[in-house]
């Protein structure tokens, strides 16, 4: 393989394009973004470093982060660190990354977090920033100086937008990670404890199931005052049942296997059992659970927030802001069109690998659908 | 008759809910040209005063023998408030649900006879675009549309509610063409999605059928293609997708929650979100106890209707 | 014959322009002129159909179940009477009772009913009715929301068919009751238990009157119907104009507009103030506005150590644009509060400047207080102790904007204000607590026809529920006693100018703005009459213009 040229330092990735296009591309792009960022948003940069807030930090350090990861991956192959060892991950990454989509998704997701951890750089205004006067700054179509135009107070679009985006994102993963840990808990339990445990915990896990997500999230959330934190706890709590079945399933399936059964007449303790023969085998349906319920997640907090019981203003919210432009739309169609093309295009991002990863991972389960 | 002990407990766990939350109906009241002692009052007459277990116990009795009580902010029995609105959240769903089915399995089969084509990767992309659309957007999105300008005024389909004010002076044909006219919107809102969900399940499961031995057996015999695919393939293929339709009420109850505020259908979901704001207690505990009720018969239809398409189960 | 359209155009306000105009300007010239419609014969005016469309469905007509704005008006002026009404000074004059008498010490008053009122059911109104609907309001297992209308009256009785005597204490104002509550039918009504009262189908199902319009139908969430009474007293005008009058609720604001500019709905009340150009646009329509008694403000929580110090909370009001606010969030639909008495009221006091918006003054005012940003977080502190606070409101839309635009104006002269939405219940909860659990709080209400804000602001209420600025100013205290007592408007409108100034010294709360309603209009629909009272109050005279009545597809 080729050494590295001088090119490759200052424009990483331009040779490979020819070659590797998707890596070149992509190297080529996100530095020649970043770096254009770090110039267009110097005087802020020099901000932070002379104190900031945390969010500034963060976003100063994926900069830098982005930049470094870019560069090294615009570098040709020969420079670059030897193959990974063959383990049960590189296979499966190797399975994951032939499916074109979700190599996409990937691509938009780490786009979409990079975003987030960037906003204090990349939003123009102040989320909360409203027009000196109101009433002459509002309802504003996009112009190049706002490019999705300004809300009822004359607050820019595209920033809130932006923000918007890490809440519904912070939301998500946070309340995924919730249900996850506590519908692989519940599913481990019954799966491996089997008899009254299993059904008596199948049985709350089919009555929660039976009932429609959004009424018990509107129930829970309208009687208690909603904030961030809230919301993410009712919709990791309500968000688990999907989860538990499919690990019960797998562990109901797995526990059965040789060596399971020669570490039980061996006399390891249940729990390490558990840990660590059981567990660890059945986390491909867990990750993909996770994946697709991320997608769910953001379009439950979207409902819940556009039916005005979500992340109280003024924070915003994609669904809260959607429901603000509700009753102005047939006159300021971009507040709804917006936030709305945000949360489909979330979505789909996370659907996309939630997708590659199930092919990669195990080509025969279906699952998903858990809201 | 596992579903009794699942119902008591939802019901029981919302009862404490809205029990223990702050805030009750009286909250309308809210005024200082209200007394207190009226409000007091209020909440006498409404039972509200009681400790909770013996609201509890006289609202499990009254449950139990059929009488759901009296809507606190309708003035009526709450089985008359839900008789008005239930049918209307049956019309949108079942409707809906026979779209989601059709349009998904049509749209499914298409797919899997042309497998990697053009066509096949774009609808599996534009069933993966709607997936992950908020079903409350997309109806905005609709209503947009139907707004523009661009629409000319005679082809304008309805956004709110679910008959013309003209309606009564309708003839039979002419209702039901303006009920339709106004179940277009709500139905697609409510629907595209789990139809796109639908359409990558009906793929699937008509790829693995089309596998096997017997259609392979059946084209060899000289059965047309369509034949094929429609009469052998398609029913085998089906006996997944039919289980679908128990996970797919939970989905269509929630949904028409948002749908139903969003085009105002006079249903059990909006009915639901005005009275869980209200704090009607008795409207949400018994619209509650109806829809669990109709995801579990929903789900015994489910499992009657894959006996139908599976012959191989038999229900003694 | 007097121009309903001239008259109401003299009320109106203040109309903004569009959405991405100017604000509000007073545009009583500008509203566009009505072009006349050919004058009819007062014999032509009888017939036809008048749709008033709404957003809210009124879930019952029962006096004794609801205190809802558009309930209160059918009940009134649709479908039951009053013994008395106001009139436009908001004077007492005749209605059921075609006269009263006051003893000499005003401890006894006499009515003297119409002996011509018959329920649409056909049996007379008398004072058995007026005795059984008094009973019923004071006994307290009906839990009758506007019971304290009464609180000075006891006893009442039947001296004859037409004739009842009550006993009260005396008090100003004491005819007031009477003006709101509507009188219920023994007839039909004398066996249901107070408790069942309230929830009686007679409010949902089977309402019987004796008003000018007669129930014909209801669906519930989606129309009420009425129609002519035949019978209604030729004294009170006899039988209305319109042969029908329906109340239609559509949730939906844009289906709503376009029902209007069909003329399927020929009023649509309580509009939204984003709808406002495009009614004017059509030339059709119009849009009428005029004040009504709703007003809104902050409250602040006198307990926080902060918002103890009267200058504090000045400064605050200073610091917010109520005039920009008005524009932002009602259209220009309101105007700039400047105390507790809105522009419906006799005793408003239009020569009385709010405090002025000035976000200097407010900075001044804090530095000199000392409340300085001394560790330049941007936010200003004493002692240790930031000014910063929570805005809470409850879920409606435009309390939450409010609390949007607050924050961001507070923030300019360095103060934190945090919007927080809370459920209506919880916040009730935290407000009526003693702990008053709460910083400041957007909220808005209606005051009473005879406005008594004892509840609300004297010492002896501290810690009753509706107490919630623990605010007491000695001073204040015997002005908010002797309101409720004198009965000439001279000494009364002396009283509640001191009221006003006091208020608007300490400002216990931060009051933003009167409420401006508004209605949209179809030209054909005549003889309209609207105020604070109601936009039913001249129900019995609208007409619907004959030449537009084949187009409006009446049934």
């Amino acid at each position: 393989m080729s050494a590295r040229r001088w090119p490759d330092l200052i424009l990483p990735g331009a040779r490979l394009v020819s070659r590797d296009t998707g890596r070149g591309i992509l190297a080529l792009g996100v530095w020649v973004w970043l770096l254009g960022l770090a110039v267009a948003r110097w005087d802020r940069i020099i901000a932070t470093l002379g104190g900031g807030a945390v969010d500034e930090w963060l976003a100063l350090l994926t900069l830098a982060g982005g930049l470094v990861t870019a560069w090294r991956l615009g570098q040709p192959r020969a420079a670059r660190a030897a193959a990974a060892p063959q383990t049960q991950w590189w296979l499966a990454w190797r399975a994951f990354r032939r499916h074109r989509p979700a190599i996409v998704g990937l691509a938009l997701v780490a786009l979409l977090a990079g975003t987030a951890l960037l906003t204090p750089y990349l939003a123009p205004f102040d989320p909360a920033q409203q027009g000196a006067d109101i009433v002459a700054t509002r309802f504003h179509g996009p112009t190049p100086t706002h490019p999705m135009g300004t809300d009822r107070f004359g607050r820019d679009v595209f920033s809130r937008v932006l923000y918007g985006g890490r809440i519904s994102l912070l939301i998500g993963f946070l309340a995924v990670t919730l249900a996850i840990t506590l519908g692989t808990a519940v599913g481990a339990v019954a799966g491996y404890a089997r008899g009254w445990v299993d059904s008596t915990s199948m049985r709350v896990v089919d009555m929660l199931l039976s009932f429609p997500r959004l009424v018990l999230l509107i129930t829970v959330v309208a009687l208690i005052e909603p904030s961030i934190l809230i919301i993410t706890i009712v919709l990791g709590l309500t968000g688990w049942m999907g989860t538990s079945r499919v690990v019960r399933g797998e562990v109901l399936s797995v526990r059965e296997r040789e060596y399971v059964l020669a570490a039980r007449a061996l006399g390891f303790a249940r729990s390490r059992i558990l840990f660590r023969h059981i567990l660890p085998n059945v986390v491909s349906p867990i990750i993909v659970a996770a994946t697709l319920g991320i997608g769910n997640t953001i379009l439950a907090e979207a409902a819940l927030s556009f039916l005005g019981l979500g992340v109280p203003p003024p924070a915003p919210s994609w669904g809260g802001m959607v429901a603000a432009g509700r009753d102005v739309m047939l006159d300021a169609w971009w507040i709804t069109l917006f936030p709305g093309l945000a949360i489909v295009l979330t979505v789909m991002s996370f659907n996309l690998i939630g997708d590659g990863l199930r092919d990669a991972l195990d080509p025969r389960t279906i699952v998903g659908t858990d809201s | 008759m596992g579903a009794i002990p699942l119902l008591w407990g939802i019901l029981t766990l919302l009862f404490l809910l809205l029990h223990l939350a702050p805030g009750d109906p009286t909250t309308a009241f809210f005024n200082p040209n209200v007394s207190p002692e009226v409000i007091e009052q209020m909440r006498r007459n409404f039972g509200l005063d009681r400790p909770l277990y013996e609201q509890y116990v006289r609202w499990l009795g009254s449950f139990l023998s059929g009488d759901f009580g009296y809507s606190f902010s309708q003035f009526r029995p709450v089985t008359a408030v839900l008789a008005d609105a239930l049918p209307n959240t049956l019309l949108l769903g079942g409707v809906s649900l026979g779209l989601i089915f059709i349009i998904g399995c049509a749209v499914g089969i298409v797919q899997a006879i042309r497998q990697y084509s053009v066509l096949d990767h774009s609808l599996t992309f534009l069933a993966l675009f709607i997936y992950s659309m908020p079903g409350f957007w997309l109806g905005l999105m609709l209503i947009l549309i139907v707004s523009s300008n661009a629409v000319p005024d005679g082809a304008r389909l309805p956004i709110s509610g679910m008959q013309s004010l003209d309606y009564d002076a309708m003839g039979l044909w002419g209702r039901l063409a303006d009920r339709g006219r106004h179940l277009v919107l709500p139905t697609i809102a409510l629907g595209v999605a789990s139809a796109a969900a639908v359409a990558r399940y009906m793929r699937g499961s008509m790829l693995e059928v089309i596998g096997q031995d017997y259609i392979r057996t059946a084209r060899a015999k000289g059965l047309t293609e369509r034949r094929v695919v429609l009469v052998h393939a398609l029913r085998n293929a089906m006996i997944p997708v039919v289980s679908l339709l128990g996970l797919f009420l939970p989905i269509l109850f929630g949904g028409a929650v948002v749908i139903e505020v969003v085009f105002s259908w006079p249903g059990m979901g909006r009915l639901m979100h005005d009275a869980i704001l209200a704090r009607d207690y008795p409207v949400v505990l018994a619209g509650s106890f109806l829809f669990a009720a109709l995801v579990i018969a929903g789900n015994l239809v489910a499992d009657l209707l894959y006996a139908v398409v599976d012959p191989r189960i038999r229900y003694e | 014959m007097r121009n309903a359209w001239a008259a109401l155009l003299s009320r109106t306000l203040c109309v903004s322009l569009a959405l991405s105009g100017w604000g509000c300007g007073d545009r009583t010239e500008s509203l566009e002129e009505i072009p006349a419609l050919p004058p009819v014969a007062e014999s032509e005016r009888f017939g036809g159909t008048a749709v008033v469309g709404g957003a809210a469905d009124v879930a019952t007509v029962n006096p004794a179940a609801t205190t809802g704005h558009l309930a209160a008006e059918l009940q009134k002026h649709v479908l039951l009477m009053t013994l008395l009404r106001h009139d436009s000074t908001m004077q007492a004059e005749p209605y059921l009772a075609e006269s009263w008498e006051l003893n000499q010490d005003s401890t006894q008053v006499v009515f003297h009913l119409r002996r011509d009122v018959r329920w649409h059911d056909g049996v007379s109104t008398t004072a058995r009715d007026v005795a059984f609907t008094f009973e019923r309001l004071k006994e307290p297992r009906t839990a009758f929301p506007n019971r304290e209308w009464f609180d000075q009256w006891e006893g009442a009785e039947v001296l004859d068919p037409y004739t009842i005597r009550f006993v009260l204490r005396p008090h100003a104002g004491f005819l007031y009751g009477w003006t709101q509550l509507p009188i219920m039918p023994a007839h039909l009504l004398g066996d249901v238990g107070p408790e069942e009262l309230g929830r009686d189908p007679f409010g949902t199902e089977a309402p019987v009157g004796n008003g000018p319009f007669r129930f014909v139908e209801r669906l519930p969430g989606d129309r009420w119907v009425f129609e002519a009474n035949e019978g209604f007293p030729n004294g009170l005008g006899g039988r209305p104009y319109l042969d029908r009058l329906v109340y239609k609720a559509v949730p939906d604001e844009a289906t709503l507009f376009a029902e209007l500019r069909t003329g399927s709905v020929h009023m649509l009340r309580d509009l939204p103030p984003s709808q406002i150009e495009r009614i004017e646009a059509d030339p059709d329509l119009a849009v009428l506005t005029f004040p009504i008694r709703s007003y809104t403000f902050i409250v602040w929580n006198g307990q926080r150590p902060v918002f103890r110090d009267a200058a504090v909370r000045r400064a605050l009001t200073m610091a917010i644009d109520r005039p920009s606010l008005v524009g932002a969030v009602r259209n220009g639909l309101g105007r700039v509060a400047n105390g507790p008495i809105g522009p419906w009221h006799w005793a408003y006091e239009a020569e009385l400047a709010p405090l002025a918006y000035d976000p200097e003054g407010a900075a001044a005012l804090l530095d000199s207080l000392g409340w300085t940003d001394s560790d330049g977080d941007g936010v200003r502190d004493r002692a240790g102790n930031e000014l910063s606070f929570e805005l809470s409101t409850n879920d409606r839309q435009v309390n939450q904007d409010i609390s949007v635009i607050v924050q961001s104006q507070l923030r300019a002269i360095g103060v934190e204000a945090t919007p927080s939405t809370r459920e209506s219940g919880a916040l009730a909860a935290a407000l009526t607590s003693p702990e008053r659990r709460f910083d400041a709080v957007v909220l808005a209400w209606d005051p009473d026809f005879e406005v008594d804000d004892r509840p609300l602001f004297a010492c002896s209420h501290l810690g009753e529920i509706f107490q919630f600025a623990s605010y007491c100013n000695r001073e204040l205290d015997p002005v908010l006693d002797s309101i409720p007592m004198v009965r000439d408007r001279p000494t009364r409108l002396r009283l509640y100018r001191k009221y006003n100034r006091i208020v608007q010294g300490d400002q216990p709360f931060t009051f933003l703005y009167f409420t401006t309603d508004a209605v949209g209009v179809r030209r054909e629909l005549q003889g309209l009459v609207l105020d604070a009272r109601g936009e039913f109050t001249s129900v019995r005279d609208w007409w619907v213009h004959p030449d537009y009545r084949a187009a409006n597809g009446s049934p």
